[in-house]
């Protein structure tokens, strides 16, 4: 029974769960919301919600409105400080993952050792914008007029659509995005080079070359499948495998000579144990691996 | 908000501090609107309930005990209301379309939900521009789920009037379809044709 009220939460239930939807009793749900409510992320600042703020105080008594006139004022004054605190929320390595719920209902799935930050109140004006170190998969709630963007090092993504995988890091010199529905933008920062993307296509942005490269990805079973826990490659080179590892787990993973960079490597890998996705690697490639506190290395 | 941050709060709450509730509105008011929105997939009730639910808190602030939690009182406050919406949503015949919409899209790969009340509310905006007897039998039909003998009876029209009424009302969305760039429509079709 919990499985059909998460997919409900998520969005993803099936016309078959709605007879168990309905035959819940209130008790039932009285459960499942409260435990909900106990797990669900605390917002960590406080937000400045006019319009509510105005509809709540017009319902009560007339007495109350005039002096909460006044001390309304004392209260913008004191914590104007506190209302423009941006939300950040971070994540470490080793698969460690976390869903964050934005002030519009949009949601983003940060992956590990990313980092996410927004205005809470900037969410209210005309523009809802987000600062992005790392991957997350963004599913954006679609809202006339309100323009949705995430801005990293390398490139602004405009969200004129709803889905997509942005992978940025500051440390490495690209950064991909993979649309899955909808349309976005993306504008490169420094040289204003302007992409707009359609669905199913993968952007990887050099900051080196300067370029954005399109490829329409066939079976991007990689992109995105770290939300499950793990990461798929088919034919992919070692020294690819070797560089998700890295931005995964937030150590180096490297091969110890040039020959071994192009060893194709077919399998599936764990985003959370590392010792598990080296030993794989190494079993099915017959190769030696040297795993140190900040550095793995691969050798014949 | 730290703990004794919040039990500050509390106690000048109790002595009826508007302060304090705007800065316990200010920091609770996004968690319940949120919370609100996964299970009720409404926009408007979320607020509402939220709305309610802090005015309850405060027309009761004097009756507030310094060790209550507020996260755990304000649960308490809306969650009457939560669950009645809750059953609401859930039995709604446009929340089974919904389903479907959610579900054909998953299956045809494209992954592009609208939220729920933007599904209904495009959804009743096209329905507006067709006829009044049209749109009437549509809506019947398709949110208050009356079959077609009930609404030939209801209408007083022929049964078949409204057979007709309903196809062509899909060919209309059909050519809504092609010229609009949202794919819900084209579920709702589905729908239609069972």
């Amino acid at each position: 029974m919990k499985k059909v009220i998460k997919r409900y939460l998520n969005n993803s239930i099936k016309p078959e769960d709605i007879e168990q939807l309905r035959s819940l009793s209130d008790e039932d749900v009285a459960e499942y919301m409260r435990r909900d409510w106990e797990n669900s992320l605390p917002v960590a600042v406080p937000m400045k919600s006019e319009s509510l703020w105005k509809k709540v105080f017009l319902r009560t008594a007339i007495i109350i409105i005039p002096l909460l006139i006044v001390s309304t004022i004392i209260f913008w004054n004191r914590s104007n400080t506190l209302a423009n605190q941006d939300v950040v929320v971070t994540t470490g390595p080793n698969g460690e993952r976390a869903s964050v719920t934005l002030p519009d209902g949009s949601t983003v799935e940060l992956n590990s050792n990313s980092r996410l930050s927004y205005s809470p109140q900037g969410f209210l004006g005309d523009s809802r914008d987000l600062t992005l170190d790392g991957e997350g998969f963004f599913s954006v709630v679609k809202k006339e007029g309100k323009r949705f963007v995430v801005h990293s090092v390398l490139v602004d993504v405009e969200v004129t659509g709803t889905s997509f995988d942005l992978l940025t890091r500051s440390k490495e010199n690209c950064a991909s995005i993979y649309l899955e529905s909808g349309e976005v933008e993306i504008l490169a920062n420094g040289t204003g080079q302007h992409l707009a993307m359609t669905p199913g296509q993968l952007a990887v942005f050099d900051a080196q070359s300067r370029n954005f490269v399109i490829s329409n990805d066939d079976k991007p079973n990689n992109i995105a499948a770290w939300r499950i826990g793990e990461c798929s490659f088919v034919n992919r080179p070692l020294s690819e495998v070797a560089k998700t590892l890295s931005s995964n787990y937030g150590i180096l993973v490297s091969c110890s000579s040039q020959e071994l960079n192009n060893i194709p490597f077919t399998g599936t890998l764990p985003t959370d144990n590392l010792q598990e996705a080296i030993s794989i690697l190494t079993i099915s490639l017959s190769l030696k691996s040297n795993i140190q506190e900040s550095y793995v290395t691969l050798s014949k | 908000m730290t703990t004794s941050q919040e039990r500050k709060l509390i106690k000048e709450l109790k002595e009826g501090s508007q302060e304090a509730f705007t800065e316990l509105y200010s920091f609770y008011a996004p968690k319940v609107i949120s919370f609100c929105l996964r299970w009720t997939k409404n926009q408007t009730i979320s607020d509402d309930i939220t709305q309610e639910t802090f005015l309850r808190l405060w027309n009761s602030h004097s009756q507030i005990r310094q060790t209550d939690s507020i996260k755990s009182l304000l649960f308490t406050i809306a969650s009457r209301s939560l669950i009645n919406e809750f059953h609401k949503t859930v039995n709604s015949p446009i929340f089974e379309q919904y389903i479907s919409h959610l579900d054909d899209l998953s299956t045809s790969g494209t992954f592009d939900p609208l939220e729920y009340s933007n599904f209904v509310s495009s959804l009743n905006k096209f329905i507006d521009t067709m006829p009044e007897s049209r749109s009437a039998i549509v809506r019947l039909s398709k949110f208050e789920g009356y079959s077609n003998k009930e609404i030939a009876e209801i209408l007083r029209l022929k049964e078949q009037t409204i057979k007709n009424q309903l196809s062509l009302a899909l060919k209309q969305l059909r050519e809504f379809i092609k010229n609009s760039t949202t794919i819900l429509i084209f579920l709702f079709i589905t729908q239609i044709v069972f």
